[in-house]
């Protein structure tokens, strides 16, 4: 139970529930992708306007309905950054990730 | 050497007979071709898996009478045969502009695997590699027709295709084989072997990029998927494409016949004595039976694989 309990809590693992339930539904993926695509990319970490931060909260909230328990909530440079993956498609050419897009 | 260190000197001895005003052409072919986001990345990081680029070597580990300068041979003229394909491919599906250059240093592929190969088999090997060219060739166009016409298209047909577009990678594996003096049923088993490990890759290529091969004109899926389903109206955005596809179970097919195609490579390569090339399909083979059982359940589920890649490679390292 308390181990049970202290996943739930751990951070890493609420994100990798929340990979898990994006890999297994389109609807999620594309809802998740969507509510990054409005985050305004004028944000910054201290100076987040109010529609950013709401678009964030209902992100937030998204991400607690899908990981079905507590989600501790990104903050607004961590949005920044995943938006700059997912939706914009900038990696991290250290990590290689075009090896695995081709498939080959 | 590195397998890396030895596929870049290779492409170097190529790029090394290239007239200056092809050299930087060439040395950025991989990222001229889109395979990479960089210039300066080599060809020995555009890929995944050795196998895509050094397969003959995989086929002949260990056996007598392959001497580094016949495997060199062997390796230069199936990369470059590769590389070829890849840009013949992306010109015609629109991936690349086609232009003057790239169409120059194209040829200088052409004719260096050329030289390799009759190294290797002599005029055999080089006519071999024509009637690939050809076949390869043939195969592109019924496919770039089969995509203008968008009609429901058979898994028969589209496996007859793909099989043609693999043509040009197994010529310099069988003309290694005949090199090293393989009786006929060895250098077909060469040959059924490569062609097993090309379209196990092209199959799962086809789809986790189906969405992105639509947006530009035409893809697999959606074809096979429309003969799945039967359906006479033709879907005219991604979103409509997105949900014929998903329903059919179409990509889900495409895994299984991957997985059957690994098998088959693995067959081969444990019959030819490749024990790497032989584990690496039974790898790439349970990997597609994930796969498979995982689209199956999620529809969709090996594109969104690919598409949070790199977000899952920046959150988890």
């Amino acid at each position: 139970m308390q181990s049970h309990q202290s996943n739930r809590n751990d951070p890493h693992q609420q994100l990798r529930q929340l990979y898990r339930s994006l890999l297994e539904s389109e609807e999620r993926y594309h809802e998740f992708k969507q509510l990054l695509a409005l985050y305004p990319t004028t944000a910054t970490e201290t100076a987040e306007e109010s529609e950013a931060e709401a678009v964030r909260e209902q992100l937030n909230e998204r991400i607690r309905n899908w990981v079905g328990g507590p989600f501790e909530g990104l903050s607004a440079m961590q949005v920044l950054l995943w938006r700059s993956i997912v939706v914009e498609e900038r990696f991290n050419v250290t990590l290689a990730p075009w090896k695995e897009a081709n498939g080959y | 050497m590195s397998d890396s260190l030895r596929i870049d000197a290779l492409y170097a001895s190529f790029l090394d007979r290239l007239p200056p005003a092809l050299q930087s052409a060439g040395r950025e072919l991989p990222f001229r071709l889109g395979l990479v986001p960089r210039p300066s990345i080599p060809w020995s990081q555009a890929f995944k898996h050795a196998v895509t680029l050094q397969a003959p070597e995989l086929l002949v580990e260990g056996s007598p009478g392959a001497s580094a300068r016949l495997v060199d041979r062997a390796v230069l003229a199936h990369l470059l045969a590769v590389i070829e394909a890849f840009g013949a491919d992306r010109v015609a599906d629109g991936q690349v502009v086609a232009s003057r250059e790239l169409a120059l240093v194209l040829e200088q592929v052409r004719l260096a695997r050329d030289e390799a190969l009759f190294e290797l088999d002599g005029h055999s090997a080089v006519e071999l590699a024509a009637d690939a060219d050809r076949r390869t060739r043939e195969a592109i166009s019924s496919e770039q027709q089969c995509f203008g016409e968008g009609n429901p298209v058979p898994f028969s047909l589209y496996e007859a295709i793909s099989s043609g577009k693999q043509a040009v990678g197994l010529t310099a594996g069988v003309a290694l084989g005949k090199a090293l003096g393989w009786r006929a049923s060895r250098t077909e088993l060469v040959r059924t072997t490569l062609m097993s490990i090309a379209l196990g890759l092209q199959f799962q290529d086809d789809v986790v990029d189906w969405e992105a091969d639509f947006t530009r004109g035409g893809a697999w899926a959606f074809l096979l998927a429309r003969h799945e389903r039967g359906t006479a109206s033709n879907p005219v955005n991604l979103a409509e494409a997105r949900a014929l596809v998903l329903s059919s179970g179409v990509l889900a097919g495409l895994l299984r016949s991957s997985e059957t195609a690994y098998r088959n490579a693995r067959l081969g390569a444990v019959e030819l004595g490749a024990v790497a090339l032989a584990h690496w399909a039974d790898e790439r083979e349970r990997e597609a039976r994930g796969f498979h059982e995982s689209e199956r359940k999620n529809p969709g589920f090996l594109l969104r694989l690919k598409q949070l890649g790199p977000w899952a490679a920046e959150v988890f390292g």
